[in-house]
């Protein structure tokens, strides 16, 4: 992972170039279009992860059947230990 | 509601639940009336320490991770929509919830970053006073503000860089009106959105801080009492609890980590824990998690300067006072630290103590104590007043004692008072 971050890390310093210039603010006229746009950059990029992420489980998944190792029930997403030790019983 | 989400929202504890209610209706456009839980008291976030923060704020994901499942979306993700019911984060918007379309983006995701990300992280990595820029700026931190407090270091941490910094740059960059019209084709898919809260989630998480090296943080490891007499005095403040009819929900004003404040929760009363150290706070908070909490819920104060009423025509966020009176008010080994380390008269604090409270456990703390002639080493003692004459004095316009009884091991006397009835 830490390759790949690296790169991602590349590919996002180079994009930001365009949107780091400094400027005169006037952000009560209009905050949102930039929040929309580094909102499209971002997901875009973090959506192709989520697709190799669960490509790539599924790929392992079935190896390990092939090979017999019993599969483990599929972990929840990062999000689900969300409140840490701490959720509602 | 049918698609399910509403039940899971409410299993997973993060959706305050809600029953319909059949009333006539007002408006011909009204389409449901609902009725939601009660929450008995109301938080906001410049009250929170930093894990409570961060509880809301991974709630908040986790429910718009749940909606993408069930096909919904959170329109809007404000730290003001959590709320806190048994020391558990909740939302309370129901009405947060619309239809997720397919391309749409997050329209919430540059809130989520104003109200809990930038302010997390400030915490984190810059001061964590800083949630107290929620008192000034109505929608959370601004990103720009949040880009120039935050050590040049996080700049190279994925996520502070994206949604940070880069995030705020964007909305430099593109402030001017009338670009949308040429950004619609742009679409987010659904697998990006997902990334993106994952994302989100992982930066939320990774952000620490740890409650030491504050001025009252440690306090319990340093105070006047030895264990014994703590154990007496949590019985004497028990006892004058019992004292008082009826008694349901009480204040437990500069309650450290809150020891007495469990006491009062012990005797079945619903307590908010009050201090002016976000340390003492966050150590009560996570050992309100641990024990899975019920009556105890702590919340940062500065009584010298408590919240006020916010928002627009100051009526948005209620002030401390506005959420009062309450029946109990605990004020233990803190008036000394009112009226000689902070000039309040007497009277004042008298005052303020009986427009909020029905009944009143005082601890009177004279200048022979250690803690007090400490603080006079370094002022003039112009408190001619201070003392258990003058206490009384000042607390018998507004008060009646009940009655009192010294503070085994110390100099001290605790005090149980009712409200007189307002004059005239």
């Amino acid at each position: 992972m830490r390759v790949r971050s690296f790169r991602r890390d590349l590919v996002i310093i180079s994009i930001a170039a365009f949107f780091v210039l400094p400027q005169t603010a006037f952000a009560y006229i209009d905050p949102g279009t930039g929040s929309y746009i580094i909102q499209v950059i971002l997901a875009g990029l973090l959506g192709v992860i989520v697709v190799l992420r669960s490509f790539w489980a599924g790929v392992f998944a079935k190896i390990k059947r092939l090979v017999g190792i019993k599969p483990k029930e599929a972990p929840e997403e990062a999000v689900s230990s969300g409140l840490d030790d701490t959720d509602k019983d | 509601m049918q698609g399910g989400l509403y039940k899971s929202l409410v299993k997973e504890g993060l959706l305050v639940e809600h029953e319909e209610v059949d009333q006539p209706v007002h408006s011909g456009d009204a389409y449901k009336i609902i009725r939601p839980e009660q929450i008995r008291f109301i938080s906001y976030p410049y009250e929170w320490c930093f894990s409570q923060l961060r509880d809301a704020a991974l709630c908040t994901l986790k429910a718009q991770r749940m909606a993408l499942e069930h096909d919904m979306t959170l329109k809007d993700a404000t730290a003001y929509n959590v709320q806190f019911l048994e020391s558990r984060p909740v939302l309370i918007d129901t009405l947060s919830f619309e239809r997720y379309e397919e391309g749409k983006p997050w329209i919430a995701y540059r809130q989520f970053c104003q109200h809990f990300l930038a302010p997390l992280a400030l915490m984190a990595h810059t001061d964590v006073r800083l949630n107290q820029l929620f008192r000034i700026y109505i929608d959370g931190v601004p990103l720009d503000l949040a880009s120039s407090l935050l050590p040049a270091r996080t700049k190279a941490r994925f996520s502070m860089l994206t949604h940070i910094h880069l995030h705020s740059g964007s909305q430099r960059k593109h402030s001017q009106a009338g670009e949308k019209g040429s950004m619609s084709p742009l679409k987010v898919s659904k697998n990006g959105l997902i990334g993106l809260i994952d994302s989100l989630t992982n930066a939320i998480k990774k952000l620490s801080w740890q409650p030491k090296g504050t001025e009252w943080g440690d306090y319990y490891d340093f105070h006047n009492y030895s264990d014994q007499a703590l154990v007496r005095k949590q019985e004497l403040v028990a006892s004058f609890i019992k004292k008082v009819d009826g008694a349901q929900a009480c204040w437990d004003l500069g309650s450290n980590t809150g020891v007495f404040s469990r006491v009062a929760a012990g005797l079945g009363m619903e307590t908010m824990s009050f201090d002016v150290d976000p340390a003492a706070v966050e150590k009560n908070y996570r050992e309100c998690r641990r024990a899975k909490e019920t009556h105890v819920f702590p919340l940062l104060l500065d009584l010298t300067n408590p919240s006020p009423s916010l928002g627009w025509a100051g009526s948005e966020r209620d002030s401390l006072e506005g959420r009062g009176p309450v029946d109990v008010v605990l004020s233990l080994a803190l008036i000394h630290h009112l009226a000689i380390g902070n000039n309040v008269p007497l009277e004042r604090v008298a005052e303020f103590y009986a427009r909020i409270s029905d009944h009143l456990i005082i601890e009177f703390v004279p200048k022979e104590d250690s803690q007090v002639s400490l603080m006079l080493t370094t002022r003039d003692d112009i408190f001619d007043d201070y003392n258990k004459n003058g206490f009384e004095d000042a607390f018998s316009g507004h008060f009646e004692i009940v009655t009192q009884e010294p503070v085994g091991d110390s100099v001290r006397t605790l005090y149980l008072m009712r409200r007189k009835p307002a004059a005239g």
